[in-house]
């Protein structure tokens, strides 16, 4: 089974769940996927989840009061986790030009695909997860 | 060549991703896919002759099959009959007739 | 019984906050209709959807005390498609992210909802015929 996951949200519970709920979803079932060699995840980064190629720090720490975070979310190292466990990560070029992105600072192993080129990409997959 | 379905939940009005998401839906129809698109929610706001969202119109495609939820119609008073006329009305069993003879279901 | 298909839901929002929440049981009703067997994966605020403490109140504004208001309750739906499915011979598995049950504190469920984790979606995915998911925003 071939499922192709997408994700077009950002910055939504990385303080809270300290990581991207998607992305730790997606590093949890990899580890069912690599029991065989039938299945695979590919991830699809479009929207505002294209900021997530761009990453190169941890995020800041969030102060409350005195409450104060020790572990904050780290998308950086949680895209680096997917790509060396051999997932395809995949990136909207439009998505990136409208936000006045630069191709020149996307992470190696992330892999540019125009919008009109996405058909062929939902065409391979056996399942579509829209997140 | 491979069979879709799309519950278009999002509205072009409140959600610029959804103009993207009409425009990969008619991409697959281009490539010969037949796509079916179930508004729902605040989906349907674009299906009525009154609305005005150029994309959507673009919809209207031979390989595309439009329907609205007759639920969210009936929500926000809004009658088959000023649905645009390509628009049929229907129950959400089209989305689980569609998972059940393996087509690729994605919510938007 | 091998003859009937199941399908797989995963689904992330809350009971009261989202349109979603209520086209996704719908979803689900229309999926016994069909006589699929189904699986929920729920995640994050859909941890809470089976929460058995939900209680149903009066409303003031309505001028109706609890009963009259007879207010919607998720875990009263999830009963519901439970007895549904039961009649109709149907499964109706039910898991909850573990940690999402944590971390809102919503461990006591109504019977028929377990616990498990993002593998167990992947399982159920696999022993599925088709998958739906449902992404918050």
């Amino acid at each position: 089974m071939k499922v192709l996951q997408i994700l077009d949200q950002a910055f939504r519970t990385v303080v809270e769940e300290q990581d991207e709920t998607i992305l730790w979803l997606i590093q949890c079932m990899q580890k069912k996927v690599e029991l065989n060699d039938i299945d695979q995840i590919q991830l699809l980064l479009t929207g505002q989840a294209v900021y997530y190629t761009q990453q190169q720090k941890q995020q800041p720490p969030l102060k409350i009061g005195d409450w104060v975070q020790t572990q904050p979310a780290n998308i950086n190292k949680d895209i680096g986790n997917l790509i060396s466990s051999h997932i395809p990560v995949y990136v909207v070029y439009e998505d990136l030009w409208d936000r006045g992105l630069e191709m020149e600072a996307l992470r190696e192993g992330i892999q540019v695909v125009n919008r009109e080129h996405l058909a062929s990409l939902f065409e391979q997959a056996d399942q579509i997860w829209h997140w | 060549m491979s069979e879709f379905l799309f519950i278009q939940s999002r509205d072009p009005f409140t959600d610029a991703l959804t103009k993207s998401q009409y425009e990969l839906i008619n991409h697959l129809a281009n490539a010969g896919n037949r796509v079916t698109v179930v508004l729902v929610q605040n989906g349907v706001m674009p299906a009525t002759k009154s609305s005005i969202f150029t994309p959507f119109t673009k919809l209207l495609h031979e390989n595309i099959t439009l329907v609205a939820d007759k639920f969210s119609l009936q929500q926000r008073e809004i009658d088959a009959e000023q649905l645009i006329p390509e628009i049929l009305t229907t129950d959400l069993d089209i989305v689980i007739k569609a998972l059940l003879s393996g087509q690729k279901v994605i919510w938007n | 019984m091998s003859h009937i298909k199941t399908l797989t839901f995963a689904f992330m929002d809350p009971p009261f906050e989202s349109e979603r929440t209520v086209t996704f049981f719908r979803l689900l009703d229309a999926a016994l209709d069909a006589n699929s067997h189904v699986k929920v994966f729920a995640y994050e605020g859909a941890a809470a959807l089976s929460f058995a403490k939900q209680q149903q109140h009066g409303n003031a504004i309505h001028g109706r005390d609890t009963e009259q208001e007879d207010h919607p309750l998720t875990k009263t739906w999830i009963a519901s498609l439970q007895q549904k499915a039961r009649k109709k011979a149907l499964s109706f598995e039910w898991i909850n992210c573990g940690l999402c049950v944590d971390e809102r504190g919503v461990n006591d469920t109504i019977p028929g909802c377990n616990r498990g984790g993002p593998a167990d979606l992947w399982r159920y995915a696999s022993e599925s015929f088709n998958t739906l998911t449902i992404g918050t925003r």
